[in-house]
């Protein structure tokens, strides 16, 4: 797996998994070591016919629903460590929101950190209504500041 | 009665795209050529027309197929001979080159129909070519005169004579880094590019430069505008450019610049699945997006020309008598990205067995030396090479960007994938993890 950004984009197979698996921690899928392309079966496939006809809306964009956890980013120079001086304690529950860059903010609003460009899609994930909630997993104050959180989608 | 909003032309070869996958597993087929177009003007909500030159056993099948994508009018301009035109793909996620093979290449001929020109004589205001073996002087002819052409000319164009000769101003020049003749005419950048261009008199000259994001030349006004990189997870990136070009024609009416960052999202999009369902949902999940929101949200971009100014530092067993598949596999990625690679093993020399003390030092200090001039480490710790791991030690003390890429996995250990910005056994994520890392150098340093 890409333990840079991790993927929110892991398809049915995974979907599936999540659900007998009773949605735990993402590392439980990790260890399945399970890849986007091995999920991915979807679009013309096979060398008899061209198969990958619209079907008229069904499958479309399983990124949205997807739990994902993150390393926040320019911690530093968000509210809550100005602020506070610090970084949030563990537990500390988030809310994934789009401001001018996708942010984790407290329930109180307070922007803990921003998430890597790679999660830009949320934007319009968040338009649509989905919504993130989710809890800081690890954090540290120090020469860098660290927040690393788990986040659950709420499907509109 | 209601004005219907002007339908474009899409001009160009229709061929079949074949996916070669490893032994085993089940291959890969989509009709290609200006399918990939196609699909993104669909994803759009866009309907457009088809100015095809197709092989005849094809011409059917592509006919229904591009009415399913919201093809008012197919008309075959041109017949393909001699070639079934067949393209095999073998590196679809383009971490290197892609290595197309056209089946038959040498012995294919194209018959253009010249009556076709009553067919396609309606008023297009836009026309989106795509250059192939056709003679595209002579398809140019067929085409409304005062239509504005918009021309990928990253394939099958020799220069800018070629463009030159068709005696028309070119409206949108959109070019590839990937492209041959952008070696030729424009690898320094965008400023000598749209040098090189200005006799077409364009309106924009786009360059996509890949995982590097893309940038927009307005020739009116001489700015240069920015438009970021969406990385995500690379399924298929064949066609991605063809579907910039369809979504930049798409919005063309909302300016430039909002065109091209809603290109750069619908290509993302396209680069990340092969499902024609899922890539409209993610492009009408983008549409919610203003050009305000687009712009700040930022992205990935690393400019051709300045990645040559980011030396990274190859820390690997880069021995002769060593298994050095992977390493290589990385060093062409980077390269053929246009990332400067250092190899310490090479440029401060391999020391034989049994050397000195001191020999060692001089190397070890000289290694260290060249580390430091660098602004990221990617490390391929095959073997478990000690001397990989020592430098991903040092690069992590020294607040060095570091990548690794364990292709077998022989390194999965906390210390080296929690100390690295990035660890993984997919050479897709690393090259993704390159780009993002020095963007955020390059934009540091550009304060």
């Amino acid at each position: 797996m890409d333990y840079f950004a991790p993927s929110n984009d892991t398809g049915h197979i995974v979907r599936y998994l999540e659900q007998i698996l009773g949605n735990r921690s993402r590392r439980t899928l990790d260890a399945l070591d399970l890849s986007l392309t091995d999920v991915h079966t979807m679009g013309s496939t096979g060398s008899g016919n061209f198969s990958d006809y619209p079907r008229g809306g069904q499958g479309g964009d399983d990124k949205c629903d997807k739990s994902f956890s993150v390393k926040l980013e320019d911690i530093e120079h968000c509210d809550y460590f100005k602020n506070h001086g610090t970084v949030p304690a563990v537990g500390t529950v988030l809310v994934v929101a789009h401001t001018k860059r996708i942010v984790a903010q407290t329930d109180t609003g307070e922007i803990v950190g921003n998430l890597p460009t790679s999660f830009n899609h949320l934007a319009g994930c968040l338009h649509q209504g989905f919504k993130y909630t989710g809890q800081v997993r690890d954090s540290k104050s120090g020469s860098v500041a660290i927040v690393t959180a788990d986040f659950a989608a709420e499907a509109p | 009665m209601a004005i219907e909003a002007p339908v474009p032309l899409l001009v160009g070869e229709v061929s079949v795209d074949v996916t070669v996958t490893p032994r085993g597993q089940e291959q890969k087929l989509r009709l290609g050529g200006i399918a990939h177009a196609a699909r993104g003007f669909w994803a759009s909500g866009k309907p457009f027309a088809v100015a095809a030159v197709v092989p005849h056993y094809l011409e059917d099948s592509a006919r229904r197929y591009f009415a399913s994508f919201g093809c008012s009018d197919f008309c075959t301009i041109g017949y393909i001979s001699g070639a079934p035109n067949v393209t095999l793909v073998f590196d679809p996620t383009e971490v290197a080159d892609q290595e197309y093979d056209a089946l038959l290449r040498d012995e294919k001929s194209i018959a253009l129909r010249p009556q076709a020109s009553i067919a396609i004589a309606q008023n297009y205001t836009d026309i989106l070519i795509f250059p192939g073996s056709f003679d595209l002087g002579q398809v140019c002819n067929l085409l409304d005169v005062n239509a504005r052409l918009h021309i990928d000319v990253a394939y099958d164009v020799g220069g800018v004579d070629t463009l030159r000769a068709l005696g028309r101003s070119i409206s949108t020049i959109f070019m590839s880094t990937s492209s041959t003749l952008f070696v030729k005419i424009g690898s320094s950048g965008i400023d000598e590019l749209a040098r090189n261009f200005a006799a077409l008199d364009p309106d924009v000259v786009i360059l996509k430069e890949n995982r590097g994001g893309s940038r927009l030349r307005d020739c009116k006004t001489a700015a240069t505008h920015s438009l970021p990189a969406q990385l995500s997870t690379t399924v298929n990136s064949v066609g991605v450019g063809d579907v910039f070009a369809a979504t930049y024609i798409t919005h063309l009416g909302s300016g430039p610049l909002e065109a091209g960052m809603r290109a750069t999202y619908a290509s993302s999009a396209y680069a990340q699945t092969t499902d024609p369902d899922a890539f409209a949902a993610m492009v009408k999940r983008d549409a919610h997006l203003s050009l305000q929101e687009m712009i700040d949200l930022g992205g990935t971009a690393l400019p051709w020309e300045l990645r040559q100014r980011a030396d990274i530092y190859l820390a690997a067993p880069d021995f002769v008598r060593a298994d050095r598949r992977a390493i290589q596999r990385a060093v062409s990625s980077l390269q053929y990205h246009n990332f400067k690679v250092r190899r310490p093993v090479q440029e401060n020399g391999e020391l034989p067995i049994n050397s000195d003390a001191l020999t060692l030092d001089k190397t070890y200090r000289m290694d260290v030396a060249l580390l430091d001039e660098c602004k990221l480490l990617f490390a391929v710790p095959t073997g478990k090479d000690p001397g990989t791991l020592v430098e991903i030690g040092l690069a992590i003390a020294r607040r060095i960007p570091v990548v690794v890429y364990d292709p077998d996995r022989e390194c999965a250990n906390t210390m080296v994938i929690a100390g690295s910005d990035c660890y993984s056994a997919d050479l897709d994520a690393c090259l993704n993890a390159v780009f993002v890392l020095l963007s955020k150098t390059e934009r540091v340093s550009d304060g």
